[in-house]
């Protein structure tokens, strides 16, 4: 499946995608199963020059290929890596992604790599930083970036933004897309107390290329984006809701702890079709 | 604020150790008890909690990485000493690279320096399971066949020039380290080993990491060659090492070149 879908730059709606992941390499090079779009974890194909290059070049052969990076830190205060942004260029243009993106965070200061998606505080001055710094890598890469809403466990007490506020203003005064993790969406809302349909109805859906879907873990007093299990149902709920409002939409199931085999991944992710609003259906921008 | 919060997600004994911290109270002076002025709480967390969920991630995902990366040390030490020394490591060595596969680089080195009665063993086999990663991702290279090799003239030979490709390491060690790797991966149950030299090739071949046992003159030769010296040249270095058995090096010398050939380990020439 590949139309046009409708965000401002025109980027095509690529259907429904799996994140690749090591484990499946021998099924997909096997079999190369019917799978609209792949996913990458951009990171893992930056460093090495070994086997899962050499698989990643086969699959791009034959799938469309989405970059998803975890280590760009747009939201870090060190200066940014531009031997890192190099790196991603040419695997953006050796792979022929059709876009790359990273996340809404941080990743480390002073040289060090949590290599965990941290939170920042959604205050005007965040704000300012995040968008010269997205606008330069834009730049860079001659592309909008893909931005994806986090999962956060903690709101700063200097925060005078919601999360939805920053996100929209961000995109709009940068001019970058989104991807929109609808059960980052959930995860937060339970962990911050906020009405995920109101989060919703503040999305600039126009700017909005892409979906993630995943499980999680929910401990109680709060949930963990853990990428477990299915997709609970009151994220696919939740997903239907998204896609009433902005319309058909990329969609792509991650799933990274417990990993189970291909097919029941790949039938995970097919259970959004079961959502998605019929073409050409009137939708929010 | 990144910078403090780094502090305390990182602190080794978690964030209310990480908040008392003298590097910590210069980004922020407070002490745990006044952590909300940072974070707010949930309905369910305190601050306190919350800022902790990232601390427990933090460690828990390198010690992962650290046990999937060297697997046979962890068997030689045990879960429980395995963690102790991987969250010393984590404290000492951060990550400073995007890829995983870089955070261990520094951890033969850290076992070496550690007091414990094993650790010149213990460092040997990070060494070796540490080569092991470094040779799965590196560089993939054009390699000299056995074909190519026999179709050489003799005459040539003592001019040749070879290089190894970059998914290769030649490692020399005072502990059978291979040996125990073997037992290890094959379920015996191996000892601490008593010292003896031991000599390795990791090398990789159609994208599977192999380790073959080196004699000693295999390994001084390949040493000899990595400095860039012509076979010959290589060969007339060797001629003085008392410690090498002369006469098999030139016995089995063609022997190896068509095996080490046959396995991928040398550039192509030309």
């Amino acid at each position: 499946m590949s139309t046009v879908a409708s965000n401002r730059w025109n980027l095509p709606d690529l259907g429904i995608g799996v994140a690749l992941r090591a484990q499946h390499y021998p099924h997909i090079l096997a079999r190369w199963p019917q799978v609209d779009w792949f996913e990458i974890l951009s990171e893992n194909y930056m460093a090495t020059g070994g086997r899962p290059l050499w698989i990643l070049d086969q699959i791009a052969e034959r799938y469309r290929i989405v970059m998803h990076g975890v280590s760009l830190g747009i939201g870090g205060t060190d200066p940014l890596d531009w031997e890192f942004l190099r790196e991603l260029k040419a695997l953006a243009a050796r792979t022929k992604a059709v876009w790359l993106g990273d996340h809404v965070c941080w990743t480390g200061v002073a040289g060090r790599n949590s290599h965990d998606l941290l939170p920042v505080p959604y205050d005007e001055r965040t704000l300012r930083h995040l968008v010269e710094r997205v606008r330069i890598v834009q730049d860079f890469l001659e592309r909008p970036l893909v931005l994806e809403n986090p999962s956060t466990y903690l709101a700063f007490s200097r925060s005078t933004l919601t999360e939805q506020e920053f996100i929209r203003r961000l995109a709009d005064d940068s001019d970058c897309a989104l991807l929109l993790d609808i059960n980052n969406v959930y995860v937060s809302s339970r962990n911050h107390g906020f009405d995920p349909r109101e989060y919703l109805d503040q999305m600039p859906w126009s700017r909005v290329v892409q979906v993630h879907m995943a499980g999680h873990t929910d401990h109680g007093t709060h949930c963990i984006d853990t990428h477990m299990g299915h997709v609970r149902q009151e994220v696919w709920d939740l997903y239907a809701e998204a896609m009433r409002r902005g319309g058909r939409k990329p969609t792509l199931l991650e799933w990274d702890q417990q990993i189970p085999d291909f097919e029941t991944v790949h039938e995970e992710a097919l259970k959004a079709l079961a959502y998605l609003p019929s073409e050409g259906a009137k939708v929010a921008s | 604020m990144q910078r403090w919060m780094q502090i305390v997600i990182t602190h080794p004994r978690g964030v209310a150790a990480g908040v008392g911290t003298e590097e910590a109270k210069a980004e922020y002076d407070i002490v745990p008890d006044e952590l909300e002025r940072l974070i707010a709480p949930s309905g369910s967390l305190s601050g306190l909690e919350r800022i902790s969920i990232y601390s427990e991630m933090y460690t828990l995902r390198l010690l992962d990485v650290l046990r999937e990366d060297f697997s046979v040390l962890l068997n030689a030490l045990g879960e429980r000493r395995f963690e102790a020394l991987a969250r010393d490591y984590i404290a000492a060595h951060p990550s400073r690279h995007p890829n995983l596969n870089q955070f261990g680089r520094h951890l033969a080195g850290f076992v070496a320096s550690r007091d414990d009665r094993h650790a010149a063993f213990l460092s040997e086999l990070a060494t070796l399971e540490r080569a092991a990663s470094e040779v799965f991702d590196a560089e993939r290279a054009a390699a000299l066949s056995r074909v190519e090799l026999e179709g050489l003239a003799p005459e040539s030979w003592p001019r040749l020039r070879l290089e190894r490709v970059p998914a290769t390491r030649v490692l020399s060690f005072r502990y059978p380290v291979n040996r125990y790797y073997v037992d290890v991966k094959e379920g015996r149950g191996p000892r601490i080993p008593k010292p003896a030299p031991s000599f390795a090739l990791v090398y990789r071949k159609d994208w599977i990491v192999w380790r073959a046992n080196l004699s000693r003159e295999q390994h001084a030769l390949l040493e000899a060659l990595a400095t860039g010296a012509e076979l010959g040249a290589a060969l007339e270095s060797l001629s003085a090492r008392e410690d090498l058995d002369l006469a098999r090096l030139q016995r089995e010398l063609a022997g190896w070149f068509r095996e080490w050939s046959a396995e991928g380990v040398f550039r192509s020439i030309g």
